[in-house]
């Protein structure tokens, strides 16, 4: 691990995904592949609309797609009639740019950089493909490109410092995705989760610095997208915790036991010394 | 000064290059595990290499170690596996068998040990009698060691094939948390060794190991008498 300067939860960029306003386009998917001049590549059918299948070297966002039974509600000249219907969630779903990011934690070089503005970056020419971050990150977001290196979303941080929204956002044609400062955006998470909106990005474990960049957000309608999407990420990796832990007991508990085991050796040897000059000075006489 | 051959010519060897292996991989192992500490080192490494590789020092004296952690490692593997090979199969595996030994003469002997180590206790005549060529110490290090060693070669074969395998990231992060582990257990192991080692009680032990594997008689009778007798071992000039 590189010490990294991190700006804090509220500092720099962030932004609130309204999943309400998702009518699952690809738009903000395709922006993503044209602005970074990520190739086509050949994918797979699989059993939703999610294509690619995850996230790949090539695909830093993708949509996916969750079903389920929600309720929705028509209006009869009897009343109104609820009833239970197939709905399908839209969720874009990118690198979520935590406050403390776990892949910049495990890099072993440091190539994995947190910018002023909260982006958490990949320095291609510095990766060595080792792919610590990829078993680091409770997102599953860094992938390994053909070229032994791997890759993920930027923030679009060649944007952002230009003055420009990240490519996704700008593209989106509903205006699923609130981009602006990190202070600004939080509030409004928080007032949506205050609203009984579903809110994931917030309150987060430590392992991630307490919190993401990239916050969704969601009514009942769609709040299963998020719950089947972050069932089984977002954990703190158990691996990597114990790696870190391991790694200060290695480090320090070494050094310390190196030290005591020094200063134990120092005194038997100084003791031997002793009973040597006795011994000597006992046969001289 | 009557002396004995304890420590074999193959056994020397075994350990030397050991020694070496483990040196080696546990500096380019432990600079990629902590850079925060050990960049310095990566950046001396990584100098000269930097312009070839179209990179910073740093990272190019991480890739150079991480090469040859694979390369050291293969090399150190097999001498681990032939030289275990023929200790298993010539029979001459007795560093284990301290173990034996009802646990209560054990702890017996290990309380002696520990008070001849830490505060110059003389040993007591009866664990004395009881000593063999590889004390209880000896033998749980050993057990130790093994430990170590089995989980840093699996979990660093399963690394490094681990693209080629298509193992997932979580049995990588598994894997790396093993290997992780090992070193861990081989640390500790190296600290306990080389306090033995270098514990003036020890002295001609460590003399027979860096020299011709002699050590004097005298001191046998003090430090290994049951391995005297059982192998009946008449004192040479």
């Amino acid at each position: 691990m590189v010490v990294q300067n991190l700006p804090g939860m509220k500092e720099g960029y962030a932004v609130l995904v309204d999943l309400d306003k998702c009518i699952g386009c690809r738009a903000c998917q395709v922006a993503c592949k044209d602005w970074n001049g990520r190739p086509a590549e050949m994918t797979k059918f699989s059993p939703t609309f999610t294509n690619p299948p995850d996230l790949t070297a090539d695909d830093w966002k993708v949509v996916f797609y969750y079903e389920d039974m929600t309720k929705k509600a028509l209006l009869l000249p009897s009343g109104e009639k609820i009833f239970e219907q197939v709905d399908i969630g839209p969720l874009p779903f990118q690198c979520m740019h935590c406050a403390d990011p776990p892949c910049a934690r495990s890099c072993p070089v440091g190539a994995i950089k947190v910018t002023a503005e909260g982006a958490v970056v990949i320095n291609k020419d510095e990766c060595i493909g080792c792919g610590y971050c990829a078993t680091a990150c409770p997102f599953r977001v860094p992938k390994r490109g053909s070229d032994g290196k791997f890759y993920k979303c930027t923030f679009c941080i060649d944007r952002i410092q230009n003055g420009m929204l990240p490519a996704c956002v700008e593209a989106c044609p509903t205006g699923v995705f609130k981009f602006g400062k990190a202070s600004e955006i939080i509030s409004a998470a928080q007032d949506m989760q205050a609203k009984g909106k579903l809110v994931y990005g917030l309150n987060l474990d430590s392992y991630v610095g307490g919190g993401t960049r990239w916050i969704y957000a969601s009514s009942d309608r769609r709040s299963f997208a998020i719950k089947k999407h972050f069932a089984d990420r977002g954990k703190p990796v158990a691996t990597q915790q114990s790696r870190e832990i391991l790694k200060q007991l290695i480090v320090y508990g070494g050094a310390l036991g190196a030290l005591l085991l020094a200063g134990l050796e120092l005194v038997a040897w100084r003791k031997s010394r002793v009973e040597e000059k006795t011994q000597v000075k006992e046969e001289s006489r | 000064m009557k002396r004995v051959k304890i420590i074999s010519n193959s056994y020397r060897i075994a350990h030397t290059h050991n020694l070496h292996f483990i040196a080696f991989l546990s500096i380019t192992g432990v600079t990629l595990m902590a850079i925060e500490y050990f960049s310095w080192l990566a950046y001396i490494v990584g100098l000269p290499f930097a312009p070839y590789m179209n990179t910073d020092p740093v990272t190019a004296g991480v890739q150079v170690f991480r090469v040859l952690h694979r390369i050291f490692g293969i090399a150190w593997g097999g001498l681990i596996i032939i030289y275990g090979c023929y200790l298993f199969c010539s029979g001459n595996l007795r560093v284990i068998d301290a173990l034996k030994k009802p646990i209560g003469q054990q702890i017996q002997e290990a309380k002696a040990l520990a008070g001849l180590y830490l505060f110059g206790k003389p040993l007591p005549s009866d664990v004395k009698e009881r000593l063999e060529r590889h004390n209880v110490f000896v033998a749980y290090l050993a057990l130790l060691l093994a430990i170590g060693f089995a989980l840093l070669a699996l979990s660093g074969v399963g690394l490094m094939l681990r693209f080629a395998l298509g193992l997932s990231d979580q049995t990588a992060a598994l894997l790396l948390f093993l290997h992780d582990l090992g070193f861990g257990i081989t640390v500790l192991f190296v600290l306990l060794h080389v306090f033995a080692s270098l514990h003036p009680a020890n002295r001609p032990l460590l003399e027979a190991m860096f020299g011709d594997g002699y050590a004097p008689f005298e001191w046998l009778k003090d430090h290994m008498q049951a391995f005297i007798k059982r192998y009946n071992i008449a004192p040479e000039e």
